[in-house]
């Protein structure tokens, strides 16, 4: 049985070793959904200086297996995999066949607290954004609050929630996609 | 000698019992027992539904019986001598349930000796599924009952302070555990040592606890690492109101592993449903007066993923 500290950055985000970019980027979101500071799920057991703690760990292992230079070197130099081991993919596509409702149980909803809150982790403001995307800081603050009638049409909303997301290092298409505004859509 | 029900298609078959708790009240724990009693029912399943909520009896109202001919009342006053004594029948053919006491005040806190009579004799009763609604909050008197298997079902309400004693139920369910299971002499006495030394407090997970009993004897460290192995409950998050909250029941599942290192299957969650609410007014199940609504179903689903899920333990 394997302790909190010990767990390699695979554990960590609950995903196989040859996990792909697309099941990498959504364990990070569903990461970051648990150990938020607002997340219900860990209440009452985790106190925020541990929510703090996880988040660190989980931003560290996203970035390096997000990269794949990071990541090879993860793989051979920290975890020593082997990698005849590495590159088999012969095993029966059973295992990783999920039913339709596993799937729904899994997805994740990106909103504007979690945005807010990532931003936060990485040391960002709304102003560095701001002046970076000549977007006005209330639009920046209404995509936080998810108060989506500020904008005067989709079209804005869209646009500029790219450019936030962007700001944040990650994939706009991956955030859109989850974005409880598109999602329903 | 094996009963009718224990040689159904001519072969004896181990009895399965399902604790269902989880530390609030009002997460839909009785809705949630009574109505998977019914989905196996419904599958020719030998079932008996308990009402253990020594507190707040109410499996009955579940079932639509208002009046139960017979309560568990019955059992504690000694006036009978075997838990079969006081079933009653239900609606449906293959479930059978032994109603709560809702009129004696004094079994809210049973004396130990109340208490393990009850629990013997709940073990002993005969049918394939028996299920159990044990009551709210993490005193020790609950979680026994809720011990009383390693497959105990979590209910939980998407709501932060169902998870919190959700999380402190689990914690103290581990504890109870590993203080009272079967264990040789030596490993029994440092355990005790440690955890008579330790308030709970004093190790968060169960992990430190560990640390601490192999760091006075090493064989005893093992012996708690295979008892925690092998606990391994069931969460199903029930009255889910929208998309947003469906993620917490594997996020649980993964706090649970890393932080207390428990191992939780996750079950998969049932909505909100005002139908459900609908069906209690009526006095009937909602599964059954509402076959086609979403809740129904997934729990029907949950039945099964439980059957499948105890056919491996087996």
């Amino acid at each position: 049985m394997k302790r909190l500290e010990d767990l390699n950055y695979y554990e960590l985000l609950n995903i196989e070793e040859k996990a792909t970019e697309k099941e990498i980027k959504d364990a990070y979101m569903s990461s970051i959904l648990q150990y938020h500071s607002d997340s219900i799920a860990s209440y009452g057991l985790l106190s925020d200086k541990e929510k703090i703690l996880m988040l660190k760990r989980v931003e560290e292992a996203y970035r390096t297996l997000i990269d794949a230079s990071r990541k090879k070197h993860y793989d051979n130099n920290i975890l020593k995999l082997d990698e005849s081991k590495e590159s088999d993919t012969t095993e029966p596509q059973a295992k990783t066949q999920t039913t339709e409702k596993e799937k729904e149980d899994k997805e994740v909803i990106i909103n504007g607290k979690i945005l807010k809150n990532i931003r936060e982790l990485k040391g960002i403001t709304l102003s560095d954004i701001s002046k970076k995307t000549k977007i006005g800081l209330n639009y920046l603050e209404a995509i936080e609050e998810d108060n989506y009638k500020l904008f005067p049409a989709e079209i804005f909303l869209r646009g500029f929630l790219k450019s936030y997301v962007k700001c944040l290092g990650l994939e706009p298409k991956e955030i859109l996609k989850n974005h409880p505004f598109f999602k329903l859509k | 000698m094996n009963t009718l029900y224990e040689l159904k298609n001519g072969h004896p078959f181990k009895k399965k019992i399902w604790a269902v708790g989880g530390g609030k009240g009002g997460t839909g724990k009785s809705l949630i027992s009574s109505t998977l009693a019914i989905e196996l029912a419904r599958m020719e399943k030998e079932v008996i539904l308990v009402d253990a909520d020594l507190g707040g009896a109410n499996l009955h109202t579940c079932l639509g019986i208002k009046n139960p001919a017979h309560t568990l009342a019955e059992f504690i006053n000694k006036n009978v001598p075997e838990l079969k004594d006081v079933l009653i029948d239900t609606s449906l053919e293959h479930l059978k349930l032994l109603s709560g006491a809702t009129d004696l005040l004094n079994i809210v806190n049973p004396q130990y000796t109340q208490k393990m009579r009850l629990i013997n004799h709940i073990k002993k009763l005969s049918a394939e599924f028996i299920i159990i609604d044990i009551g709210a909050g993490s005193p020790f008197n609950v979680i026994d009952f809720f011990l009383i298997s390693n497959s105990g079902i979590l209910v939980v309400s998407p709501e932060p302070t169902s998870i919190e004693n959700a999380y402190r139920f689990l914690k103290n369910s581990i504890l109870r555990k590993l203080r009272f299971a079967t264990a040789p002499k030596e490993v029994k006495k440092q355990i005790k040592k440690v955890m008579d030394e330790t308030v709970n407090e004093k190790f968060k997970t169960i992990y430190e606890l560990i640390d601490l009993v192999s760091g006075v004897d090493e064989k005893s460290g093992e012996w708690l690492e295979k008892q925690l192995a092998k606990f391994r409950p069931a969460l199903i998050l029930n009255q889910v109101k929208n998309k947003d909250e469906i993620f917490i029941g594997e996020a649980m599942k993964n706090i649970t592993k890393k932080y207390l290192g428990i191992e939780m299957n996750y079950i998969g969650h049932v909505p909100y449903d005002e139908k459900v609410n609908q069906s209690i007014k009526k006095y009937r199940p909602f599964t059954l007066e509402f076959p086609d609504c979403q809740a129904s179903i997934n729990v029907g689903l949950a039945a099964k993923k439980l059957i499948e899920l105890s056919e491996k333990r087996t």
